[in-house]
């Protein structure tokens, strides 16, 4: 097995064990800062399903996660009809920018 | 010789003079004064002037007094270092705050006139040009849990305004019924907390009412961004006076207060915290506080606070229909969980009480409460620990949102009157005869008996949350003596108190951030403003030593900001009034 290889297992290995870990954590953020009130992965309930919103803003990931973690701290509208998003004053701007990267890696899921 | 004699007299003199000036220092007492001036630098008078208590200093977490006809303020003796705010319709405070040490005499506190009422005007305001019924079935859905339209709420309606859309109309009423599922989903885990209730979800209805007409009734209201206020009044005479002092006390988080009252020492509160199993103890003149556990191993969440007639403090819980009781003399509990049979659980909300507002049991020894979980009035056995109850008869034409919510005994301790929040009716029952005896309907199901009083002549004061009404009504007579409106009708009014020593009705409001005071008398009205916004108010006590008023801002949902505190308010009116 070569070096190159086994570097890349590795780091497969440590993806594969991470990206449960930050699923884990955001699944309990989402829940605790009541996200689910409105969002689903798939459906669309109150506000639309995160897998939509992930797909909407594939093109410029750093420009989408300044947008909406903006929305989710201080809510506003127009991208998906006339209701507002409402805003989360229970979400720190860091916590946010961690829920919008999340929210955009749901489009291939 | 003469000249040693002069020299003599003169250092005489100036160590004399040097005394009497150190003396003066000394002697000047140490306190807080000054004066409250507009942009020309004319007097002020009746501005409120709030000192928040500095970090590390001790004594009430802020302290209020209002203003005279020449702008002087005073606060008590004793305050502390900390910040000034002033506070007052049409004007806004020149600067953010004003540093104060404990020692600060003739403070200047500059104003300019603000015609924008938005930072000032208590939620109520925005309602004012709601039509009744629409404004009473809002009070009576939204005040329920928080003000209306709190800030928050404003906010979302200017978020509607800023979004793109080509009917208003039909994009506020598709808004406003979005956020009123978001609300159901919130409150339903809020209230769930006691693990008796069920998983939130946004599609059913429940605080908010069912989205659909709760949300069009929003958008019918609220029909811009509602960012500015003007025209707004207290629509009565003040009633404070330069020796009117309001102490508000905030307790450590979490700081769910709901109810707060004296017992035997007009300097310690006892405050419920509802997001738990606590009381908190406060010595209202340091400052100081302490948790008194409530001994339970479930979530009980203290709620309603009555005074023992020996001093003991009642308190009833929010979740799993338990009552415990406190003997502050060896912070000793006594905890009874209800079962009223097969496992039925009452929601007690109001224990039996006077016009003294001491519990009152009835001849045998039964304290009685209303059932809000059952629309109905029970009793229970201190001794044994045995509860039973009554569902309360059906209301002609009144379905739907039956809640039995106040409750009082009359003073001979045969009846007990209750009422019926969301179906705007009140009604006696016999405890001797265990027989529901009247029932009186107000002509607007949702008028709201929230919480009422009982006079020493056993006439009832009911506070009407939606209809923004005081109903007096004597029930020796079995007469509604009148029906009154108050001076703002969307004020919300949750709970009337009777006044023993002054004869006075206290009416404690959610929607305004005033308490009113009504004299049966002449049938009027006064006016006490409070010191902050979202003052959602709970009910008022009669401390019956000091004459203060005890009551606490409820604030329990965290997602509508407000202040939870307790407060202990000197109305500034003794000797008149003399306990």
């Amino acid at each position: 097995m070569s070096r190159n290889l086994w570097t890349l297992m590795v780091a497969a290995g440590l993806l594969c064990m991470a990206a449960p870990a930050i699923a884990a954590d955001t699944a309990a953020m989402l829940k605790e800062k009541r996200c689910n009130a409105c969002h689903d992965a798939d459906k669309a309930l109150i506000g639309p399903p995160w897998k939509a919103i992930a797909l909407r803003y594939q093109a410029d990931k750093q420009q989408a996660i300044d947008a909406l973690a903006r929305k989710i701290v201080s809510g506003g509208g127009g991208a998906w009809g006339v209701v507002p998003m409402v805003p989360n004053e229970h979400v720190s701007a860091a916590e946010a920018r961690e829920l919008a990267a999340w929210i955009l890696e749901q489009a291939a899921r | 010789m003469e000249t040693r004699m002069e020299d003599c007299r003169s250092l005489i003199r100036q160590g004399a003079l040097a005394a009497a000036l150190m003396l003066a220092a000394c002697t000047r007492p140490a306190g807080i004064d000054g004066q409250v001036l507009d942009a020309d630098g004319h007097a002020l008078a009746g501005a409120m002037v709030t000192l928040q208590r500095g970090v590390g200093e001790q004594g009430p977490s802020a302290t209020t007094v209002f203003t005279d006809a020449e702008g002087h303020f005073k606060l008590p003796d004793g305050a502390p270092a900390g910040q000034l705010h002033a506070r007052l319709l049409n004007y806004r405070q020149a600067e953010d705050g004003t540093s104060v040490k404990a020692s600060s005499h003739g403070v200047r506190i500059s104003m300019v006139a603000e015609p924008d009422q938005a930072a000032v005007a208590p939620a109520s305001a925005w309602l004012a040009g709601a039509a009744t019924e629409d404004k009473n079935r809002l009070v009576l859905t939204c005040v329920s849990c928080h003000q209306f339209p709190a800030p928050a709420v404003r906010n979302y309606a200017r978020l509607i305004d800023e979004t793109p859309h080509e009917d208003a109309a039909d994009a506020r009423r598709q808004s406003w019924q979005a956020l009123v599922k978001y609300m159901n989903y919130i409150s339903a885990w809020e209230f769930g907390r006691g693990g008796n209730d069920v998983e939130p979800d946004p599609n059913r209805a429940y605080s908010g009412g069912d989205a659909g007409p709760t949300g069009a009734l929003i958008a019918k209201v609220l029909t811009g961004p509602e960012q500015h206020m003007s025209g707004y009044s207290y629509g009565a005479p003040l009633l404070a006076n330069a020796r009117t002092v309001i102490r508000e006390y905030e307790v450590p988080a979490p700081n769910a207060v709901r109810e707060a009252i004296t017992l035997d020492d007009p300097d310690t509160l006892y405050v419920a915290d509802v997001s738990s199993n606590r009381i908190v103890k406060v010595n209202a003149v340091t400052g100081a506080m302490q948790d008194l556990q409530i001994p339970l191993d479930r979530p009980m969440g203290p709620h309603t606070l009555v005074r023992g007639a020996d001093d003991t403090l009642w308190a009833t819980s929010f979740f799993h229909g338990t009552v415990a009781q406190l003997d502050p003399k060896t912070s000793q509990w006594q905890v009874w969980p209800l079962d009223l049979g097969g496992g039925k659980v009452p929601g007690v909300h109001d224990l039996s009480f006077g016009y003294e507002q001491n519990l009152l049991t009835d001849a045998t020894g039964l304290i009685w409460y209303s059932d809000i979980g059952n629309n109905g009035v029970g009793w229970f056995d201190p001794k044994t620990g045995k509860a039973g109850g009554y569902p309360v008869l059906p209301v002609k034409g009144r379905v739907g949102g039956e809640q039995t919510y106040g409750l009082v005994m009359s003073a001979d301790r045969k009846h007990i009157w209750y009422c019926q929040l969301g179906i705007g009716a009140f009604g006696s029952f016999n405890v001797e005869t265990r027989k529901f005896e009247t029932t009186v309907q107000f002509e607007d199901q949702y008028a709201g008996p929230r919480r009422m009083t009982i006079s020493d002549q056993d006439v009832l004061y009911l506070a009407l949350y939606g209809a923004g009404q005081l109903a007096e009504y004597d029930t020796k007579t079995q007469q509604m003596v009148g029906v009154y409106d108050l001076p703002d009708r969307a004020s919300a009014p949750y709970s009337a108190t009777w006044d023993p020593l002054r004869k006075v009705v206290w009416v404690a409001t959610s929607n305004a951030d005033v308490i009113y005071r009504f004299n049966p008398a002449d049938k009027s009205f006064a006016v006490l403003p409070l010191p902050r916004q979202n003052a959602f108010l709970r009910m008022i006590q009669v401390d019956r030593h000091s004459g203060e008023l005890i009551t606490s801002y409820g604030n329990i949902v965290e997602y509508v900001h407000g202040p939870r505190m307790a407060l202990k308010i000197d109305l500034g009116d003794r000797p008149e009034v003399s306990p």
